[in-house]
């Protein structure tokens, strides 16, 4: 069997794993091994196994081990926990605070501050599911009490989640640019005003809904001054200054966004210890609640690891691209076939498992057409967005579910972000037509 | 006994995050104000990388965290599904198997031979290499317990236990 033909029923045999709920991990990583032990066993036509177990070793140890051993990716741990260690010190709350004291009087104000929160919260972490989990445990009991709608008290926070994703940091940058040999602070930087956008979009989602059904939204009658605004604005420094720390440092070429997370972390540690809100012993159990994620995360990037060494030695990402060329598809329609692709993917997949799986073949394919990979990693990490919001397997939704417990069922959320999943469809068209809203800050970039 | 291992071994984990986060920040206040980096700085992070990623992974396993597709698994009979979670066992037991022995070896290559990182201070190699092999026999450990309650639970036809999950993040 020649080693094209074992890469084709190597992708299919995952894909089968998958199905059966065979965690994606074991699933790459059990048919990575196999395969490659079969292609170096009958490589020279007669079976040698004793070969074949020694280089798939090397190889499984190799991939796995280098992609841990990684200086830029000490990012995800340290942006995962500064999300945790943000919500502790209390940052999260008044980012919020902040934009609701400010829009509280306006019909659906809770629920675009809600967004705006989501944004800011965004702005210091790198996880949606950690957005939508700390913003739906803040913002939607507060929408509930003010009688709003379950499906837009809900379905903001779920929508506004995916913003993590997005606005820099971002774990999914962070592993494309991993995977694709891209700059990671370009990706941060490309990644700001689609998700200024997506957030403006999401916000008009509100307007134009708590404008056709008033009903959904009741206006508040909490009074707020207006140097309880300016006071909850001043308040929200801490948030300010650790988004400024982490674009403006790398943006300005001042440190690294490894170093501007280590920065930013430190900070946030800081201040909550001396706002009393951490205790110094506490500050290793905190960070210990959230290492299992990173854990779970980093096993399947490794499993992937052994897998692109799989995709190389079959040579598959290379038929791929002949028959693409053979096809003579246009660049547009090769766009739009991906996203078809990813949004298919992503109702069922994990965003982190779609991207490890599918970017060893996308990229030279990608490559091909001479794409710009900044704007097509941007590209990308909208349409895993999206895949957080939609059925059946819509992430943030599951999330804000358990977070909410029980509370609003899953239903009611589906169908209240109906009308962000329409906006994001528009978001995406915008950043496939006009590159160059993903493309304008790096190029401006020192 | 097997929580505080999980405990032990994600402390640790958090452990050297803080040491990494305090060893980057170092490298920049030294740079900016020393005109010289920590030395070794870099090759230092990645030496911690490597218990922050790979120890938590027993405690990942036994809160059966690894992200998995429910959506067609849903309409599996119960029985099914239960010998579906067998097989991912065994499964995820080969690839820590396999991740195992490329480790033992490697730890043993380098440390017979002596490797050394190309490095200010010269550092060995099989530290790493260790950890990296105590970090998988703690996840190969956790996966073996958890295999035997699922096998128990297909057995018996009695569900395994759910752990609680001790985090959103």
């Amino acid at each position: 069997m020649d080693p094209v033909t074992i890469g084709y029923l190597s992708c299919a045999a995952v894909i089968i794993l998958l199905a059966i709920r065979v965690p994606i991990a074991y699933a790459i990583g059990g048919v990575a091994v196999v395969s490659i032990f079969i292609i170096f066993a009958w490589r020279t036509g007669t079976y040698m196994p004793a070969r074949a177990i020694h280089t798939t070793l090397s190889l499984a140890f190799t991939s796995s081990f280098d992609l841990v051993h990684n200086y830029d990716l000490s990012m995800i741990p340290l942006f995962i926990a500064l999300g945790h260690v943000a919500y502790k010190a209390g940052i999260t709350t008044e980012i919020y605070e902040a934009a609701r004291v400010w829009l509280v009087r306006i019909p659906g104000g809770v629920a675009i501050a809600s967004i705006a929160g989501c944004g800011g919260f965004s702005a210091i972490s790198g996880s949606s599911i950690a957005c939508a989990s700390t913003m739906g445990r803040i913002c939607t009991p507060e929408m509930l009490r003010l009688n709003y709608d379950p499906r837009l008290a809900t379905a903001s926070v779920a929508a506004g989640g995916t913003l993590g994703s997005l606005i820099p940091p971002s774990v999914l940058f962070i592993i494309y640019g991993i995977f694709t040999e891209s700059s990671i602070s370009k990706l941060f930087l490309a990644g700001i005003l689609p998700g200024i956008l997506s957030m403006v979009g999401y916000a008009l989602v509100v307007v134009l809904w708590v404008r056709k059904s008033p009903e959904i939204a009741p206006a508040s009658t909490d009074e707020v001054s207006m140097h309880d605004k300016i006071m909850a604005a001043i308040r929200s420094w801490p948030a300010v200054l650790l988004f400024l720390m982490v674009i403006g440092g790398i943006y300005g070429g001042f440190f690294t966004a490894t170093e501007a997370a280590a920065l930013a972390l430190l900070f946030a540690t800081g201040l909550g210890v001396a706002r009393k809100l951490i205790k110094v012993n506490e500050i290793i159990p905190m960070l210990a609640s959230t290492m299992a994620t990173t854990g779970a995360i980093f096993f399947i990037a490794a499993c992937a690891k052994i897998f692109v060494a799989l995709i190389a030695l079959t040579g598959l990402s290379n038929n791929l691209v002949g028959m693409l060329g053979e096809a003579n598809l246009a660049p547009w329609l090769f766009i739009i076939m991906v996203a078809v692709i990813y949004l298919v993917l992503g109702m069922f997949l994990d965003p982190i498992g779609i991207m490890v799986l599918t970017l060893p073949l996308m990229i030279p394919m990608v490559e091909s057409y001479d794409m710009n990979l900044i704007w097509f990693g941007v590209v990308i990490v909208k349409l895993l967005e999206i895949g957080l919001i939609t059925p059946p397997v819509g992430l943030n939704v599951f999330v804000l579910a358990g977070v909410l417990e029980g509370k609003v069922e899953i239903g009611v959320i589906f169908a209240g972000l109906i009308r962000f999943l329409m906006m994001d469809i528009v978001v995406l068209a915008l950043l496939i037509g006009f590159p160059i809203i993903s493309t304008l800050i790096p190029t401006l970039m020192r | 006994m097997n929580k505080f291992l999980g405990t032990a071994l994600d402390s640790i984990a958090a452990v050297s995050v803080v040491l990494l986060c305090l060893l980057i920040v170092s490298n920049v206040i030294s740079r900016q104000f020393l005109d010289s980096g920590v030395p070794d700085s870099t090759l230092l992070v990645k030496e911690l990388m490597i218990p922050t990623i790979l120890f938590p992974l027993a405690s990942a396993t036994a809160n059966r965290a690894h992200v998995a597709i429910d959506f067609f698994a849903q309409y599996f009979p119960a029985r099914v599904n239960f010998w579906v979670a067998v097989f991912s066992g065994l499964v995820g037991l080969l690839v820590a198997a396999v991740l195992l022995v490329a480790g033992w070896q490697e730890l043993v290559e380098n440390f017979t031979s002596g490797a050394k990182y190309a490095s200010d201070f010269d550092l060995p190699k099989w530290p790493s290499r260790a950890v990296f092999v105590l970090a998988i026999i703690f996840f190969v450990l956790r996966l073996g317990q958890v295999l035997w309650q699922d096998l128990t639970a297909a057995v018996t036809g009695i569900p395994a236990p759910i752990p609680p999950s001790n985090s959103d993040f």
